[in-house]
């Protein structure tokens, strides 16, 4: 019973620290987009509740907040569907074919993907400026593919040989073609692969900065995490107020995606298929 | 439809050289026979009949559905499925685990583009038939083995199959819905005559379901017949282990002339059969002696007609006993319906008596295979 005792609150303490260690710069960053006084920890004043923060960055032309929030969205989107599109198919063919260097092929691109992004940036930024795509979605979207798609490749490929091949030969017996099996049983049948490994190559997507930072020159491509930094200085001083405002903002379409996706991410679909 | 295996060959190429896991198979199927492939693990059943489905393709040989080529190695035939029409029960169902059972059993009628009527109605028609109509709604992960297994089948039987493939179906079943399934197979064969091929492991299975069997064992069709062939007259010692339960006894013995008439030696025993009258074809050898558990009679006195035998153990059997002998340090076993034996004990010396005439003779060599 004492053994009990000191677990519960072992682990209840240990779960606490977790969470306050998360969730505190979160908590500041709310308070802070939420307060008048952006250093109100720092002198102790009062907390003085505002929204002035929230309807600066939704109103202010000048700030081009939801320019950057459509861009991001845009880009993201974008690049996790395509990832997803891509990475599906080479995954199917990686779990199914019997093929040699089928391994060799899985490492190389696991290996590509070690590249640093930071060797890249200068030929990338030469590419596209040849091009003529700086400023462009198409300047983002095309590195966040190659950028995302192998580690969504190996994701997929370890969810689709959890499906058994046998389900494959029943859609071949039924009358399928090799892509209607693709998309009537092995795409619904991994849904729950698909969706975390989408929203995975989204939250990259929406993340990501060094490129955006180096491939837009203004609002009309510049996404969020750039757009944010880029706050500062427009004035001489930090408007930290609009800089946490926007940062809490733009959390919200990963909450909302998660929410949205959590049980169909949980759910295990391939329950049923076979014995057991 | 008629199922015309000719020469069928399939030969996997791995990193140790080429495997033939199919190799000259040839038969015939009679219009809407029930065709057994019966064989142990790995003995390329399976590979037949992915190859009758159209799932792999022959490396050597033809398959023909009546009239119409659907396979040919040498003329680069190949056929898919859809094309043949061809629906198959797997060992491990294979339902998809995101459709409902309706959507399940619906699914080859939606890939063939039904109209939502006609596809209602195949549906319901064959859920009735299986009496599944009240699981319609239930996704495969809600449902006991029977009921998946009832489902496979309906997804099978919905769009009238030109042929009727069954991969071990029943393996995954307690006995008892096994034997009941068996059952239901069978009638269910009856009411839809579609030529149906049935592949298992399991003789018992095989013997009850089929019209015919086909033995294979190492990719090679051992012996095509009606059970009752297989059972009393196997063509090779394999043939003879495989099919019945006991096993034919298998004993080596030698055969020679004595006296104008035939004398079986057996260790140091010898015996002077009666009926040797149909061993024309025989000679003068090494034999392997292949007899039923049944066909071995106890004798109460010694005579020239008798082994001598000890006996090891009794197992009862319910209605018989199934006695295990040794004669001359070969092991065999005895069927008799004579209750007196049930407390015999170890060691008893029984007076064992054959019946000749249901004895088979395989060559003691190589691929054992039957000299009558």
């Amino acid at each position: 019973m004492r053994e009990q005792t000191i677990k519960s609150f072992l682990l209840l303490a240990g779960s606490t620290f977790m969470l306050l260690f998360c969730l505190t710069p979160f908590a500041y960053m709310v308070l802070t987009s939420l307060s008048s006084n952006p250093y109100f920890l720092s002198t102790l004043d009062w907390f003085d509740f505002t929204l002035e923060n929230y309807r600066a960055i939704l109103t202010v032309p000048s700030l081009h907040f939801i320019d950057y929030l459509r861009n991001s969205l845009i880009v993201s989107t974008a690049s996790a569907v395509f990832t997803i599109f891509i990475a599906s198919l080479a995954a199917y063919c990686i779990a199914r074919l019997v093929m040699p260097g089928k391994t060799f092929i899985l490492f190389g691109v696991l290996a590509v993907s070690m590249f640093p992004q930071i060797s890249l940036i200068s030929y990338l930024f030469k590419l596209m400026a040849d091009l003529g795509w700086v400023n462009t979605y198409a300047a983002l979207i095309l590195p966040y593919i190659a950028w995302t798609l192998p580690l969504s490749l190996w994701i997929l490929v370890s969810y689709f040989v959890q499906i058994p091949p046998v389900l494959d030969k029943a859609g071949l017996i039924d009358g399928c073609s090799r892509w209607q099996i693709l998309r009537k049983i092995i795409l619904p049948t991994a849904a729950p692969g698909i969706i975390s490994t989408m929203l995975l190559a989204f939250i990259f997507a929406f993340n990501e900065f060094m490129f955006a930072l180096m491939l837009t020159t203004d609002y009309h491509a510049r996404t969020i995490p750039v757009g944010i930094a880029l706050f500062q200085g427009l004035h001489g001083q930090t408007p930290w107020g609009n800089i946490m405002a926007a940062s809490t903002f733009s959390t919200l379409p990963l909450v909302i995606l998660a929410l949205i996706f959590q049980r169909r991410i949980i759910q295990g679909l391939t329950r049923g298929a076979i014995k057991g | 439809m008629k199922l015309r295996l000719v020469h069928l060959s399939k030969e996997f190429a791995s990193t140790r050289g080429s495997v033939f896991a199919a190799q000259d198979v040839h038969f015939e199927t009679f219009d809407n026979e029930f065709f057994v492939l019966l064989g142990p693990s790995g003995c390329g059943k399976s590979t037949v009949l992915n190859l009758i489905a159209g799932l792999e393709k022959p490396t050597g040989g033809e398959i023909w559905f009546d009239e119409s080529l659907v396979a040919s190695a040498e003329r680069n035939i190949h056929l898919t499925p859809k094309e043949r029409n061809v629906a198959m029960v797997f060992q491990s169902y294979a339902l998809y685990p995101h459709l409902s059972v309706f959507d399940n059993i619906a699914f080859p009628l939606k890939i063939a583009k039904e109209s939502d009527h006609s596809v209602q109605e195949s549906v319901n028609r064959v859920a009735t038939m299986l009496s599944i109509q009240h699981l319609l709604n239930a996704k495969p992960a809600e449902l006991s083995g029977g009921q998946r297994q009832r489902v496979a089948i309906g997804r099978a039987i919905v769009r009238r199959p030109a042929i009727f493939l069954l991969d071990e179906p029943l393996s995954n079943l307690d006995a008892q819905l096994r034997t009941a399934t068996r059952a239901e197979l069978k009638s269910l064969h009856r009411k839809l005559e579609i030529t149906t091929i049935y592949v298992t492991h399991d003789q018992v299975e095989a013997m009850s379901l089929g019209n015919r069997i086909a033995l294979l064992h190492d990719g090679r069709a051992e012996q095509i017949g009606t059970a009752e062939e297989l059972y009393a007259r196997p063509v090779s010692t394999f043939v003879a282990r495989f099919i019945g339960s006991p096993p034919m006894n298998l004993l080596n013995c030698r055969l020679y002339v004595l006296n104008a008439g035939w004398t079986v030696m057996m260790g140091g025993q010898r015996v002077e059969p009666v009926e040797s009258s149909s061993w024309a074809s025989l000679a003068p050898n090494e034999y392997i002696l292949g007899i039923r558990p049944e066909h071995i009679h106890i004798e109460e006195h010694e005579s020239a007609r008798t082994f001598k035998a000890e006996l090891l153990a009794v197992e009862p059997q319910g209605r018989e006993l199934l006695l295990q002998v040794r004669i001359e340090h070969q092991d065999a076993v005895v069927l008799t319906a004579d209750k007196q034996y049930a407390k015999a004990k170890a060691g008893t010396l029984l007076n064992l008596c054959f019946d000749f005439c249901e004895v088979n003779w395989f060559e003691a060599t190589g691929a054992q295979r039957s000299v009558l």
